[in-house]
């Protein structure tokens, strides 16, 4: 496909339009660990929603979503409808606040201090190779796109995004990341909707889509069940709806937007609880239109383009490849808007993974393990150069994520369900009951884990992975804290449901009354 | 396969327990007491509440699944 000028500038405008905001919100350097990852605990609510909802919306959505819904049609939509809304909504009003108060820079952190330090440390080192395996991820869905539109190699689009955002990123900080996420949101929202637009037109309107995928020789392409939101539980598909419901639903979902430490450290950064609070719900609010936007792409995509895709299991398919066929639909002039759009989820997603992979690395691994006694700004600096080595990862992992997954996607989801349960498992009993011990988090920790690899290797889905060893995570914590003694309750103080913090030491509450918050 | 195998694997039971999810969550947002969720003395105006917003996203999504699940 060859690209117009207006196209090209419009890339190049929005760029630079992204790039001097992030300059100009991060004038006057960032100079402290606090900056650098919470933002001095600065940021306001719509910002930080904003920022919630590109962190998990970016460039591996975009393609995946496309290539998903291609395959497997509406039923996609829950990952944002189950997976999302609901367990933002839980977060906001039961999870956040305790994990806010505690004062902590990662969820691990808040795991140390709530069960013991093997557990912290053990969580910092699996989430550290999750973020490197999210990063190959990101880039894998960059050169896919790359690869077609601008016909560069898949190394080169590789090597030019992990370039172009380490650069960006390891100078900016959490503030400038999560306010250069206000305008790429609205940008990515924008690109989103004009390629449904455009390409229903192309269709003829909705009832035009169906009648067209309805048309589809459904042996071949498996149509059936195209425009449903469940599917039944003998579905061929990973998608049947109890894996939904009770994988995605009850554990994948609420682990990620509870537990994952690149979402949870915006909330980290706003101003205040109610702050954070709101920006979740803001969240949850435009999470009830995005995942249409990325799925119906898929469906255009279906209608249109099934000659030169094929079915998902024939020779044609080639992975990532249906949004490169469907943005060929747009004119010129938009196709650099919806360009510009990829380019933003690309960098939110990068720089969001990397900021917070190097924040655990940093505050989990380096300064507790390797050097108590660093100063602030050797953390600075050493994280800085963090950013370089978990892009040098990412780059090098993404040719095994191209090598062994059908869709990014499927990657991503894979990866995150390795411990995402047994997160979910810990982080629940940890916040919610007294009982749960240090003996009692390592046991399931490690169980969890474990029970989860196994299943992966043997071909479990995984949206079954992450429920079965939430399970068992879940099991083996309350079976050894019973059998060991209890934590003494002076000690669970702010960090569970139960035993709110004693007023004096609750020094980053909210603000007293609604008119300092406005 | 009988009856409640047939309502088991039937998409739609998956489509009611999601929006029942959403309800158990409404009926929550309702009824926790406010000191739950805010400090002393803490009361936003109405239209700034996030309670209030929750519960309109909540039932959008919830009407979704009855209606389209």
């Amino acid at each position: 496909m060859e690209l117009h000028a207006i196209d090209a500038a419009l890339v190049v405008a929005y760029l630079a339009v992204v790039t001097a905001i992030g300059l100009w919100v991060s004038r006057g350097g960032v100079s402290t660990t606090r900056g650098l990852f919470l933002a001095d605990r600065s940021l306001p609510w719509w910002a930080v929603g904003t920022s919630l909802v590109v962190t998990d919306i970016g460039a591996k959505d975009m393609v995946g979503l496309a290539d998903d819904g291609y395959r497997y049609g509406l039923v996609m939509t829950n990952f944002d409808f189950l997976g999302c809304v609901l367990p933002v909504l839980v977060a906001a009003f039961v999870f956040m606040p305790y994990l806010w108060m505690a004062g902590v820079y990662t969820i691990p952190e808040y795991l140390g201090r709530r069960y013991n330090p093997t557990v912290r440390t053990m969580f910092a080192l699996i989430w550290g190779l999750f973020m490197v395996g999210t990063l190959a991820v990101i880039c894998v869905s960059a050169a896919s796109v790359f690869e077609d539109i601008l016909g560069w190699s898949f190394w080169t689009s590789v090597l030019v995004t992990a370039g172009v955002v380490g650069v960006y990123t390891t100078f900016g900080g959490l503030k400038a990341v999560v306010m250069t996420d206000f305008v790429s949101c609205a940008v990515l929202i924008a690109g989103a909707a004009l390629i449904c637009v455009y390409g229903l037109r192309e269709t003829g309107g909705w009832s035009g889509l169906q009648e067209r995928i309805a048309a589809l020789p459904a042996d071949q392409f498996h149509t059936e069940h195209h425009f449903d939101l469940m599917l039944p539980a003998d579905s061929d598909t990973p998608f049947a709806w109890p894996a939904v419901v009770l994988g995605l639903g009850f554990v994948l979902g609420p682990a990620y937007w509870i537990g994952n430490q690149a979402i949870v450290q915006r909330s980290f950064g706003a101003k205040s609880q109610h702050e954070a609070r709101a920006a979740y719900v803001l969240c949850a609010a435009i999470k009830l239109v995005f995942p249409l936007l990325l799925v119906v792409p898929g469906l255009i995509g279906l209608a249109l383009f099934h000659d030169q895709l094929g079915p998902a299991d024939g020779p044609q398919w080639k992975k990532g490849g249906v949004l490169p066929q469907v943005v060929q639909l747009l004119p010129r002039g938009v196709l650099g808007v919806v360009l510009g759009a990829f380019l933003s989820g690309v960098m939110n997603n990068l720089d969001s993974y990397v900021n917070s992979a190097t924040t655990l690395w940093v505050n989990d691994i380096y300064r507790p393990l390797l050097r108590p006694r660093a100063s602030d700004h050797e953390c600075v600096i050493v994280g800085r150069w963090m950013v370089v080595g978990m892009l040098a990862g990412g780059a090098v992992g993404s040719y095994f994520v191209r090598q062994r997954f059908d869709s990014v996607y499927e990657a991503f989801q894979t990866f995150m369900s390795f411990f995402q349960g047994t997160l979910f498992a810990l982080l629940l009993l940890g916040i919610l009951t007294r009982r749960a011990t240090g003996a009692g988090g390592l046991a399931g920790l490690v169980v969890g884990v474990g029970s989860a690899v196994a299943m992966v290797f043997s071909g479990v889905s995984y949206l079954w992975v992450s429920w079965w060893s939430f399970v068992a995570a879940g099991a083996a914590t309350v079976l050894v804290s019973l059998c060991t003694p209890r934590i003494d309750d002076s000690r669970l103080r702010g960090l569970v449901y139960w035993l709110p913090p004693p007023p004096e030491s609750a020094s980053e509450a909210p603000p007293p009354s609604d008119s300092s918050s406005e | 396969m009988s009856m409640i195998g047939e309502w088991l694997n039937s998409a739609r039971t998956g489509a009611l327990l999601a929006a029942a999810l959403f309800a158990a969550l409404i009926v929550w947002l309702v009824i926790v007491p406010s000191r739950r969720l805010y400090p002393e003395g803490f009361a936003p105006r109405w239209w700034k509440s996030p309670r209030l917003w929750a519960l309109i996203v909540a039932t959008i999504q919830m009407t979704v699944y009855l209606l389209f699940g």
